[in-house]
This record gives structure tokens, C-alpha cells and sequence, in this order.
């Protein structure tokens, strides 16, 4: 077994800590909408937009200068607006009306991937149609030049990289304080395990479901604004194959809790890129010749799908701990 | 008018087939339409049906049909080509041989069985030996039957066999996680697996088919009578027969007892699990019929469009996305309203692309980009943008679709009372 070098390792954690946030996304927004919405990974695109239109209007003029760092906080943010809002309207014009009508699960999740369509289409238009400063033509451009570079220790990575698990604990912790300090989180918990409970103690769960969907949406961005650094190119397309990664996650975690959401986005996350270059690597050395296989990444993911499905549908969350320390303890004392 | 209709409320779905008529007539020398888009709205009617028999009637959310159409492609790109040259190497030994002596420079030091996995595998050995191969077949009755036969058995069993694969996992849970494997599934095996392995067929440059077709050539000695008929006209001959047979089958199916079975699956699967129906079993067997459907779909498409590409042909807009807008708009579980909704959007998305060019030529001054760029990305993104919008409004306004969901037929009365 050949392990990953550091840099790729300091890589594959960032790449987990945006998947953690896009799962805490998704999964938010299916226990407010109880539907799995297609077009979260087109929201995390948007925000890699955003911030390619960014640095081609705004900032590759400061290229090198330490006035350039400031993307690292001004495009996050922006997107965290922008997608924020296009995920509040997917609910209100969307979502919400159709419930209201009774459209069932079938007909809201084909409304949300004809959200992700209507979603993709406009902005691979916006991109090919937009007068460009910089790049000539914004669409699958890779800003991989365009991140900072770094060094810590001797690695040599770039500031993406370093900022972004950071940026996500810092998110993760502010998100755990507003749900159990304030008194707007704790009726948001209420409002998503017992809307009609929480409806006759006052509760506007309107309010609560419409600020759930902004931040699904506003983390969907700051993530996506990060990972337009990682990806090899911001195109629109991208989001149909993100979206394989972030339900992996979002099941391994269970579908029904923030925290597992973290946990199983992070996990898929970092263990993806891990898994595969370590099976790459060590079937080159086993091979003695180059053997490439990590344009097949993604069927991690795919492969986490299956696997927790077949054996643990309720996810790491749903798991028995109790149940399975005790049967190994018993298994351990008989052998 | 209004109470015509009240009074004979079959005359409602009388009407809208004779408007739906008048208006594919109307508008074919309108938008131009050629024989290729006919047999075009035939495939994706198959598909439609095929979806309309798993979702409309079944409850499975498909969102992976784009797949099940794909590996009915591979079925002639990545084993259609591998069989026809094995057919000409049993048929006249040496052929291999005569290729590597021909192309010295591109076969020269292949083994054969390089040579079959390069056959589909790599675009300019595909290029030259597939036709080298077509030319052979051709010249055979016997050989291109069975090419045929072989093609088309192996679209319906991996077709098959890919639906209960593409399922297995979430069969026995709620529709939505159902939804999220056949999406990530179909998504990962066409645009990763398939799209990414250049030894399946051809990877991301695809693979040129060896058509298929019992060659009317051949046929013309023996009949005498029929001059040479054009692919394309064998192909929708076949296409139209397949829909015919698609639609008569899905038709009763849904009026016989399974059919019923299904429908309350639908509604709530304690039903059917109270009179002893496995519901994961139940829906394998939907998922293996409705795939193998989409496949052979798939496998007639690709005799029409020889290239095959995986990610770029069969995306997921195309054959997963466009299907389920023309099932909604039809009305789910009424094959009536699926076939008329399929028709609707397929002219609706030519006509937008046939008024883009004088769309952009009006925009394109506004944003200030050349007018034959802005018209080649509007005939791409506005059809998809529009069948999204037409999808939500669809479900906003009528959900059931244009014409509703009916009650199963029952027995009619005489026949009642000749069984009591």
C-alpha cells in the first residue's frame, strides 16, 4: 500500500469539508421539504460561478498583490447571498406551491430536477453570452491558477485548501449555537421534527422552512465558491456529477440529521480522492507500470450509495450503537 | 360545444387526438420535419412508454432512463461490432489477417484479440473495420440476421438486466431514495464508466455501429420485386412495429390484474402486501420489463445514428428529463396521453429550435455578441430551459396532464353474466 502525500491529503480534507457543508445543505432541506432536492449540486456550481465572474471582472487584476486574499472572504460571501436567494425562490416558487396543491414525492423531486435543468441552462447560457474581461470565454475555465499559493511546514498547497475546513468547522459550530442558543434555532428544530406541534405553540414554520432553504442555498455557495479552486473546471454541467457525492454523504449520515450530514459529508469527501489514489498508486507499484484510475472517483461515491442502502438505510445516525458494541462484547466473551 | 362535451365525455378525448393530428400536420412542412424526425418521435415514444409503464403505473421514479437506452446502443457500438467481426472471421478464416496486412501501420502488431477490442474501442481502427465489416455483412442474408438477432437479444437482456442492477439497492425502500440510486447510478455508469473506459466502446470519442438490418440487397435476389430500401426506412419500420408492440402491451397490461396490482403498488404498497405481493420483487420485475423496453428503444436509435456516444448522445436531459416532461404533460398512467404528450413536446422543442436563429438575431445586439453564436446557444439551452418551465407549470396547473389517469376496464356485462 503506497500512501498519499501530504499535499494531496491536505487537498482531500478541504475537498471533504465542502462536501460536509453541501450535505448539511441538502439534508436541511429534505427534512424541511421531506424531498430530496436534484438541483443542490447545480447550487453549489452557481457558486463557482459566481466567483470565476469575480476574479474575470474584479479581481485578476490584483493577481499577486495582498489586496488579492480578499476574494477568499468577498466571493464566499457573495455567493452565500446570491445562492442563498436562488434556493429561497426554488422553495417559494417551486416547492412550496406545489405541496400546497398536493403534488406528491414523485411530482416534487421531477419539480426540483426541472429546477437543476432550468438552473443549468441558464447559466451555461449566462456564461457563453456574458462579456468577458479576462478569460475570453468564462465557461469550463479552471481557476486553479488563480489560487494563492502557500506553504506550511514544507507542503506546498494553496490557500483554499487551508482556509476552507476551517471555514466549514467555523460555519458548522455557528449553525450547532444557533440551533441550541438562540431562541429562532430551537424553533427551527421544533418546526422540522413536528411542524404541527411547533404550529400551535406559535411557530411560524413558514419562517422556519424559508430560512432553512436560504442557508441550504447561502452553504451550498460559500462551498461551491471553495471547490471552484479544487475542480478541474466551472462548468455547469459539473453539478449532475456533484450531486452523486453530496447524497452519498447525506445518506451515510442519514438523511435526518445535521450532524450526521457533517460527519457522512466529510467522510465521502475525503475518503474519495483518498481511496482512489491509493488503489491507483498501489496497483502501479504492484503492476510496475502507470496505472490511472481516478477519472473513475466518483464511483466511490456511487459505491457508498449502495452499500449503506443495502445494509444501513437509516444511515450512521440510525445505527443501533448500543445494540452493536453489545453483540460484539458478547461475541468477544464467547470467543 | 361545452355541453356536447358533458354529454359525451369520450368526445373530449376525441377532440384533443383530431387537434393533436391536425396540428402534427400542420406543422410538418412548417418546421420542416423529415422522415428521421418521425422515426426520432417513434424511439422516444418507446421510451416514454416504457417510463409511463414504471412511473405512471408503477410508482418507480425513474430518473435513470438515460442508461437503459444507452447500453441498447452499446448493445451495436461496444457488441454489435465485436459480433459482426467475429461472424466474418467464423465465415471466411483469415479476414483479421487481411486486415493487419492492409493497415500495417494502424493493426500491424495487434494480436486478434486486441484487434476485437480495438474494433470498438479505438476510433480509427472502429472507422476503417467496421465498414470493412458492414460490407461483408451485407453481402449476407444469413450473416446479418444473425447480427441482428444477436444485437437485439443482447439489447434485451442487459437492458434487463441493468434495471433490476440499477435498482437492487433501494427496492425495497421509499420512492425517494429509489429515485436518487437509478439517478446516481444512470449518471455514473454512462458519463463515468462508459463515457471514461475507451475498451467498452470507444469512451468519450464513441464508436461507429456495423448496421444491422437483414440487407434488403440480399433480400432483392429472392424477391425480385422490392428495389433497395433505405436504412433509415427499415429502421422507422422497425421503430413504428416496436411502438405498436410497446403500446399494445403496456395498454393490457395496465387493464389486466397486474396492471391493477401495480396501480394500488402505486397508491400504497400495504395493499398489495396484504394479499401476499412482495413489493421489491414486484418492482424488479417492472424495472427488468421497462428497461429491456428502453433498451431495444436505444438499440433501434443507434442503426439511424451510427456514432455512438455515451455522455454526448445519451445524456441525461435527453433521454431522462424529456421523457418524463411528455409523460406529465400526456397524463401519467394513460399511454393515450403519453404518446399525444410525447408528440406535443417533440414539435414544441423543433419549433423552438427552428425560431432560435430569429430570437438571437433580436438579442444579440442587446448583449452585444455575434448573432450566430447567441443562436447556436439558444438552440441549445432554450428548448431545456422551456421543457423545465413547462414541467412546473404542468404540475401547477393540471398534474393529471391533458388526458387523466381512467379506471381500469372491467368485464363487460354480457360477459358478467355469461361467467355468473
Amino acid at each position: 500500500m503506497v500512501l498519499p502525500s501530504p499535499e494531496f491529503t491536505i487537498y482531500s480534507i478541504a475537498y471533504g469539508s465542502s462536501l460536509a457543508l453541501l450535505c448539511l445543505g441538502l439534508t436541511l432541506t429534505y427534512m424541511t421539504a421531506k424531498v430530496p432536492n436534484f438541483a443542490h449540486g447545480t447550487l453549489a456550481i452557481l457558486g463557482s460561478a459566481i466567483t470565476l465572474i469575480l476574479i474575470d471582472r474584479v479581481y485578476y487584476q490584483f493577481k499577486g498583490e495582498p489586496l488579492y486574499y480578499s476574494i477568499y472572504i468577498v466571493a464566499p460571501l457573495v455567493a452565500f447571498l446570491i445562492v442563498g436567494l436562488t434556493a429561497l425562490i426554488q422553495y417559494l416558487l417551486i416547492l412550496k406551491p406545489l405541496a400546497k396543491r398536493g403534488v406528491g414525492v414523485i411530482g416534487l423531486m421531477i419539480a426540483t430536477l426541472a429546477f437543476d435543468v432550468i438552473l443549468v441552462n441558464m447559466l451555461t447560457m449566462a456564461l457563453y453570452l456574458a462579456p468577458s474581461a479576462y478569460f475570453g470565454k468564462l465557461i469550463g475555465q479552471s481557476l486553479k491558477g488563480f489560487d494563492a499559493g502557500i506553504s506550511i511546514l514544507g507542503v506546498v498547497t494553496t490557500f483554499s485548501r487551508i482556509v476552507m475546513p476551517f471555514v466549514a468547522v467555523a460555519l458548522a459550530i455557528t449553525l450547532h449555537l444557533f440551533l441550541t442558543r438562540t431562541k429562532f434555532g430551537i424553533a427551527m428544530r421544533a418546526s422540522i421534527e413536528n411542524p404541527s406541534l411547533a404550529r400551535t405553540l406559535g411557530i411560524d414554520v413558514d419562517k422556519v422552512y424559508m430560512v432553512s432553504w436560504f442557508l441550504a442555498g447561502g452553504l451550498a455557495g460559500v462551498s461551491g465558491s471553495f471547490l471552484s479552486f479544487i475542480i478541474e473546471s466551472v462548468k455547469p454541467a459539473a453539478g449532475s456529477l456533484v450531486i452523486v457525492s453530496i447524497f452519498a454523504g447525506s445518506i451515510l449520515g442519514g438523511l435526518g440529521s445535521i450532524y450526521g450530514a457533517l460527519i457522512g459529508g466529510f467522510l465521502v469527501g475525503f475518503m474519495e480522492p483518498m481511496t482512489t489514489i491509493t488503489l491507483q498508486n498501489t496497483l502501479t507499484a504492484l503492476l510496475g507500470k502507470a496505472v490511472i484510475i481516478t477519472q473513475y472517483q466518483r464511483l466511490f461515491s456511487l459505491l457508498v450509495v449502495i452499500v449503506v442502502l443495502l445494509l444501513a438505510p437509516q444511515g450512521l445516525t440510525g445505527l443501533n450503537y448500543r445494540g452493536i458494541i453489545g453483540r460484539a462484547r458478547r461475541v468477544g466473551g464467547v470467543g | 360545444m361545452a355541453s356536447l362535451i358533458a354529454r359525451y365525455p369520450r368526445l373530449q378525448s376525441l377532440l384533443i387526438v383530431v387537434i393533436a393530428a391536425a396540428t402534427i400536420i400542420l406543422a410538418l412542412p412548417l418546421l420542416g420535419l423529415t422522415i428521421t424526425d418521425v422515426f426520432s418521435i417513434a424511439i422516444i415514444l418507446i421510451v416514454v412508454l416504457a417510463l409511463n409503464f414504471m412511473a405512471g403505473y408503477a410508482g418507480i421514479p425513474n430518473f435513470g432512463m438515460a442508461l437503459f437506452v444507452y447500453i441498447g446502443a452499446f448493445a451495436l457500438a461496444g457488441v454489435g461490432t465485436r459480433v459482426a467481426l467475429a461472424l466474418v472471421e467464423l465465415t471466411s478464416p483469415g479476414f483479421i489477417e487481411l486486415l493487419r496486412s492492409s493497415y500495417p501501420l494502424i493493426l500491424g502488431d495487434s494480436s486478434s484479440f486486441e484487434v476485437f477490442v480495438r474494433v470498438a474501442g479505438d476510433p480509427m481502427v472502429n472507422r476503417i473495420v467496421t465498414r470493412k465489416v458492414e460490407s461483408v455483412i451485407e453481402a449476407s442474408s444469413i450473416l446479418s440476421l444473425t447480427l441482428t438477432l444477436a444485437v437485439f437479444g443482447f439489447a434485451i437482456i442487459a437492458g434487463a438486466l441493468t434495471g433490476v442492477l440499477a435498482s437492487l439497492a433501494a427496492v425495497r425502500l421509499r420512492e425517494d431514495y429509489l429515485a436518487i440510486v437509478l439517478l446516481a447510478f444512470s449518471e455514473l455508469m454512462v458519463s463515468v464508466v462508459f463515457d471514461q473506459t475507451d475498451a467498452l466502446a470507444g469512451g468519450p470519442n464513441g464508436a461507429w455501429v456495423v448496421r444491422p438490418w437483414p440487407r434488403v440487397g440480399a433480400l432483392e435476389g429472392l424477391a425480385g420485386l422490392l428495389g433497395t430500401i433505405p436504412d433509415v426506412l427499415i429502421s422507422l419500420a422497425v421503430g413504428l412495429a416496436v411502438l405498436a408492440a410497446c403500446f399494445i402491451y403496456v395498454e393490457r397490461m395496465a387493464n389486466s390484474p397486474m396492471g391493477r396490482m401495480l396501480r394500488a403498488m402505486r397508491d400504497d404498497d400495504l395493499t398489495i402486501r396484504v394479499y401476499g405481493r412482495d413489493v421489491a420483487v414486484t418492482r424488479l420485475k417492472v424495472m427488468a420489463i421497462g428497461a429491456a423496453m428502453a433498451s431495444i428503444a436505444g438499440a433501434i436509435y443507434a442503426t439511424v445514428y451510427i456514432q455512438v456516444k455515451a455522455a454526448d448522445t445519451y445524456d441525461r436531459v435527453t433521454w431522462t428529463f424529456v421523457p418524463w416532461a411528455m409523460m406529465i404533460l400526456g397524463g401519467m398512467a394513460n399511454n393515450w396521453g403519453a404518446v399525444l404528450g410525447g408528440i406535443i413536446v417533440y414539435l414544441g422543442r423543433k419549433a423552438i429550435y427552428y425560431y432560435a436563429p430569429a430570437i438571437a438575431s433580436v438579442i444579440s445586439p442587446i448583449l452585444g455578441v455575434e448573432a450566430s453564436i447567441a443562436g447556436d446557444i439558444l438552440r441549445a439551452q432554450l428548448p431545456n430551459i422551456l421543457v423545465g418551465v413547462l414541467i412546473i407549470l404542468v404540475l401547477y396547473l393540471r398534474p393529471q396532464g391533458i388526458i387523466p389517469e381512467k379506471p381500469s376496464k372491467t368485464l363487460s356485462r354480457r360477459e358478467i353474466e355469461a361467467i355468473t
